[in-house]
């Protein structure tokens, strides 16, 4: 069995343990995350996964839609977006149906 | 002022709402078709501020928060609505699909582990050098990947894998009871000297839920829906 090398341990104010170095090779990171190691771990669940309740909404506030307002926000959720372009192009309109 | 949703609960629930979201807003609920949803108002920041990380991190801690207590189905971030009318009539619309959803997974959570190749770098020499190469990495990565499955054994609900060139995506799903023995048992793994493994979670179930909004949102793509326009002024 392989023995932990080294162990990191960082808590949050109900002494969680959030993350554990538990060998070389392997980090388990568990628990509320709020340190730069886990941020990316959140932005990908967040961003990524979850309820989408409509293809694309553009909100209009005070004259000025919400997805440009918004644009650093929702970077990866256009990202996501492309993806699924990518699988799912949009019909050209040079499409030309055969007889 | 536009409402920011968190996610979707069985409204039979016992929980403790926490009281502050994103921005530091109060959270509210609403009750629909045997469906509970939490909600904060969202005041749209000024364009090129610096606050996705802020943002991003509050709206999670909401989740984890609820996660602890009971079974949700997130929305994804950020998911925002003109009014609570909007979230009722799609919680109308879904409540069937979402109450067997959440009876479903109502005791269960998502650990992960994302596998990857320590040093992807390609090799000098030829072409089939490299596809060896590339052939290795994966097989290197399945066996990683089975040989967790093996390690855990009744321990998993359900699994999922997602495997690219340098990288595997397992998703397992484990009764929140057995999270944290599932955890130490994980601890125990010896993963190959060529790979490193990230263990996450718990996450709410999302990976083994069909969730039919996507799938009308991919169809919508597909079709080049017109978008909706919702105005504030």
């Amino acid at each position: 069995m392989q023995r932990a090398l080294a162990a990191i341990f960082i808590c949050d104010a109900g002494q969680r343990i959030i993350m554990a170095e538990v060998a070389e090779n392997l980090v388990i990171a568990t628990g509320e995350a709020n340190d730069d190691l886990t941020l990316l771990d959140v932005l990908d669940h967040v961003l990524n996964k979850g309820v989408v309740i409509r293809g694309k909404l553009i909100i209009s506030l005070a004259g000025v839609d919400l997805v440009y307002v918004g644009l650093d926000v929702l970077l990866t959720s256009v990202e996501t977006a492309m993806q699924h372009f990518q699988l799912n192009p949009l019909p050209s309109s040079k499409t030309v149906k055969r007889k | 002022m536009p409402l920011l949703a968190y996610c979707i609960a069985e409204a039979a629930s016992t929980v403790e709402v926490p009281p502050r979201g994103v921005q530091d807003a109060p959270l509210r609920t609403l009750l629909e078709g045997g469906l509970i949803s939490f909600l904060s108002q969202y005041d749209v920041p000024p364009k090129g501020s610096n606050h996705v990380r802020e943002s991003a991190l509050a709206f999670n801690r909401v989740l984890q928060d609820l996660l602890r207590q009971i079974a949700i189905v997130p929305f994804r971030f950020p998911t925002l609505v003109a009014d609570e009318s909007e979230i009722r009539s799609f919680l109308q619309q879904h409540a069937t699909e979402y109450q067997d959803v959440l009876v479903r997974l109502h005791d269960v959570v998502q650990l992960e582990i994302n596998l990857v190749v320590k040093d992807p770098s390609q090799p000098q020499g030829s072409g089939k050098q490299y596809l060896l190469a590339r052939q290795t990495w994966q097989q290197n990565l399945t066996d990683a990947a089975e040989q967790v499955r093996e390690h855990l054994g009744e321990r998993i609900r359900d699994w999922r894998r997602h495997q690219s060139s340098t990288r595997t995506r397992c998703y397992l799903l484990v009764s929140r009871h057995y999270v944290e023995s599932t955890l130490e048992r994980l601890e125990e793994l010896n993963i190959p000297a060529e790979l490193r493994a990230r263990v996450t979670g718990p996450w709410p179930p999302t990976e083994f839920i069909a969730l039919p909004a996507d799938d009308h949102d991919k169809r919508l793509h597909s079709l080049g829906a017109p978008v909706t326009r919702k105005s504030y002024d």
